[in-house]
C-alpha cells in the first residue's frame, strides 16, 4: 500500500477536505478544512480533484515519512519545512510542488503565524469516507480519529510537473493567513444586548489558547456587555460570535456544536470564515462592521 | 413566526421564544417542507426548540426571493396534515456500574432509585432536536418529579450511551464527551455510527420511550438495534 507514515502528528493532525455539508440536523456540523482557501490553492496547484483531503496541522508542526515518491506542496500558517533524505536535508518553500522519494521524511516546523498548516499530494489521500466526507470530526473520532504516530495514511499519488504559484497570489495568501480584523454583521440576539455589538466592535482582543477547531476564545480586559441572559438553544453556523454571561466572545469554527444556547451578537461575513482557523493564540484581534 | 439573516448566508427562522408541543410540531412540519422544498444554494437546515437556521453556500443570494420562497414553504406545511411519528423504545440498564446520579437524583426528590426508574420509563418523550455532539437527542417530556439541576462542575468523560437528565431535559450520550447532565443508566445501542445508512437512531420528531433492562440484557445488546 502506498502510504504516508506517521511519525510525529504534533498538536494535532488531521485529515480534511471540503466538508460533510447536509447533517447538521444530526449534530454533525460540515467541518473540514478550517482554512478552505489554503485547501483549494494546494488542490489547483497539484491539479487535484477540489474535493480531495488534505493534512491539516495546528501550531507546533508535524513529521511525516513517505512510503512512496510522491509530488507534494504545503499551503497555510507559514512554517520553516525541511525534506530529510540519504542524500541530506532541503528545505521545502510553501506554495511549491516538491517530489518527496520513498523513504524521505518531511518536517514541519512551529508555524510563525496564524496555526493550520495544509499538506496535499498530486492525487488522493485514500481514508475512509463517512457521510461524504473524509473529514475528521475530531471529539467522535470518525471516519477515522485525529492522527496518531504511528498511523499509515494511505495515499494514491499521481505525476505532476514541479511548479510554484506566482509570487503575488502566495504574497495575498499569506496576509490572509495573518489577519488582525475579522468582517461582522450584528448577529440575531444583538438587538437583546443594547450595548454588546458596540463594544465588541471598540475593543481589541487576545486570542486564547483554549481555542480549537469548534470554536476560538477570545479575552479582552474590560468584559463585552456581561449578562445573565438564558436563552431558548438555537441552531448555530460557523462565524456565530456567542457572548456567554462572563462577556468573553467565543467565534464558533468548522467543528462547531449544532446547537447553543448563548447570545449569538454577531456573525462573521463569509469571507472571513477561512480567517477564524488561523487566529493565533496570544495575537491581538478586533472586529469591523460591515454592511 | 419572525425571520432573519443571522449572517450572510444563514436565514434564521424563530416561530417562539419558549419551547412548547405546539411550537415544536411547527418546527418539524417546516423542517419537513424546507427540506423537500429544494431551496436554491441551501446547504443545511438545523433545527432547534423553536427556531430552524438554513445555511446556504456562498454565492449571490436573493435575499428577498429567499425569504419569499422560505415563507411560502412554511405556509404550506402549516396546512399540511401531521404525520404520524415514529415511535423508538430504547433499552436501559439502570445497574448501579452505570446509574452514576441514580442515587443523587433520588435523594434530591426524597424518592427512591426504583420510584426514578418507574418515572423515567413511565414518560413519552419527543425528540425536540439533534445538537451539541452528533446524535445527541433533546427529548422533552421529562416527568416534573425528576427535573433535576445539572451537575455543578461537569464530567471530563461521560460514558458513550449513557442515559441522562438535565433541568426539564433527558438525553442520551452518542459519544464519550464532557457532560454536566445527570446519568440515570446507560443504553447498549449505538446512538450514532458514521458508517450506518441512518447515522443516528433517533431523528427530530420521535417519539421515544425508555424500558428498563438487567445487567444481563445489556451485555447480550451490546452494540445492537433496537
Amino acid at each position: 500500500m502506498n502510504a504516508i507514515h506517521v511519525e510525529n502528528p504534533g498538536l494535532l493532525s488531521s485529515v480534511q477536505d471540503a466538508g460533510r455539508p447536509g447533517f447538521a440536523s444530526l449534530g454533525v456540523p460540515r467541518g473540514g478544512a478550517s482554512d478552505q482557501a489554503s485547501l483549494r490553492l494546494l488542490h489547483s496547484l497539484l491539479g487535484n480533484d477540489p474535493a480531495a483531503a488534505a493534512i491539516e496541522t495546528t501550531l507546533t508542526g508535524a513529521v511525516f515519512r513517505f512510503g512512496c515518491d510522491a509530488p507534494f506542496a504545503l499551503a497555510g500558517a507559514p512554517a520553516e519545512a525541511w525534506v530529510d533524505s540519504a542524500q541530506g536535508s532541503r528545505p521545502v518553500p510553501f506554495y511549491s510542488v516538491l517530489h518527496a522519494r520513498a523513504g524521505d521524511s518531511l518536517r514541519i516546523l512551529h508555524t510563525t503565524d496564524g496555526v493550520r498548516t495544509y499538506l496535499a499530494i498530486a492525487g488522493s489521500i485514500d481514508t475512509p469516507v463517512a457521510m461524504g466526507s473524509r473529514s475528521t470530526h475530531i471529539a467522535a473520532g470518525f471516519p477515522i480519529a485525529a492522527l496518531r504516530a504511528g498511523d499509515q495514511i494511505p495515499i494514491s499519488p499521481r505525476t505532476c510537473p514541479c511548479r510554484a504559484i506566482d509570487a503575488g497570489t502566495a504574497a495575498d495568501h499569506e496576509r490572509a493567513v495573518n489577519r488582525t480584523n475579522l468582517r461582522v454583521r450584528p448577529g440575531p440576539h444583538a438587538p437583546l444586548l443594547p450595548d454588546a455589538f458596540d463594544a465588541l466592535l471598540a475593543a481589541t482582543f487576545t486570542i486564547g489558547s483554549d481555542s480549537n477547531r469548534a470554536g476560538v476564545r477570545l479575552r479582552a480586559d474590560i468584559p463585552v456587555a456581561p449578562h445573565s441572559f438564558s436563552l431558548l438553544t438555537i441552531p448555530t453556523a460557523p462565524g456565530f460570535v456567542q457572548l456567554p454571561p462572563s462577556g468573553q466572545p467565543i467565534i464558533l469554527g468548522r467543528d462547531h456544536p449544532t446547537t447553543g444556547g448563548y447570545p449569538v451578537i454577531a456573525s462573521i461575513v463569509h469571507a472571513d470564515i477561512d480567517a477564524i482557523g488561523q487566529l493565533r493564540p496570544g495575537r491581538p484581534v478586533r472586529f469591523i462592521r460591515v454592511t | 413566526m419572525h425571520i432573519a439573516w443571522a449572517s450572510d448566508t444563514a436565514l434564521l427562522i424563530t416561530f417562539a421564544e419558549a419551547d412548547s408541543d405546539s411550537v415544536h410540531a411547527q418546527v418539524v412540519a417546516a423542517h419537513v417542507a424546507l427540506t423537500a422544498g429544494r431551496l436554491p444554494g441551501a446547504i443545511d437546515i438545523t433545527a432547534a426548540y423553536a427556531s430552524l437556521l438554513i445555511a446556504f453556500a456562498a454565492q449571490e443570494l436573493d435575499y428577498a426571493a429567499i425569504e419569499a420562497q422560505v415563507r411560502g414553504a412554511i405556509a404550506s406545511a402549516a396546512d399540511a396534515p401531521s404525520a404520524v411519528q415514529e415511535e423508538v423504545t430504547i433499552p436501559v440498564c439502570y445497574d448501579e456500574a452505570f446509574a452514576l446520579d441514580l442515587h443523587d437524583v433520588a435523594a434530591f426528590h426524597r424518592i427512591s432509585p426504583a420510584e426514578v426508574v418507574q418515572l423515567h420509563c413511565s414518560a413519552a418523550y419527543t425528540v425536540r432536536f439533534l445538537g451539541f455532539s452528533p446524535g445527541f437527542p433533546y427529548l422533552a417530556g421529562l416527568p416534573a418529579q425528576l427535573h433535576t439541576p445539572r451537575l455543578a462542575t461537569p464530567r471530563t468523560r461521560v460514558p458513550a450511551g449513557s442515559v441522562a437528565i438535565a433541568a426539564t431535559q433527558a438525553g442520551i450520550y452518542p459519544q464519550s464527551t464532557p457532560g454536566g447532565w445527570r446519568i440515570l443508566g446507560r443504553t447498549p445501542l449505538t446512538l450514532f455510527d458514521a458508517s450506518r445508512e441512518s447515522p443516528a437512531l433517533l431523528r427530530l420528531g420521535m417519539r421515544v420511550r425508555f424500558r428498563p433492562i438487567s445487567r444481563a440484557e445489556f451485555d447480550e445488546h451490546a452494540g445492537g438495534a433496537p
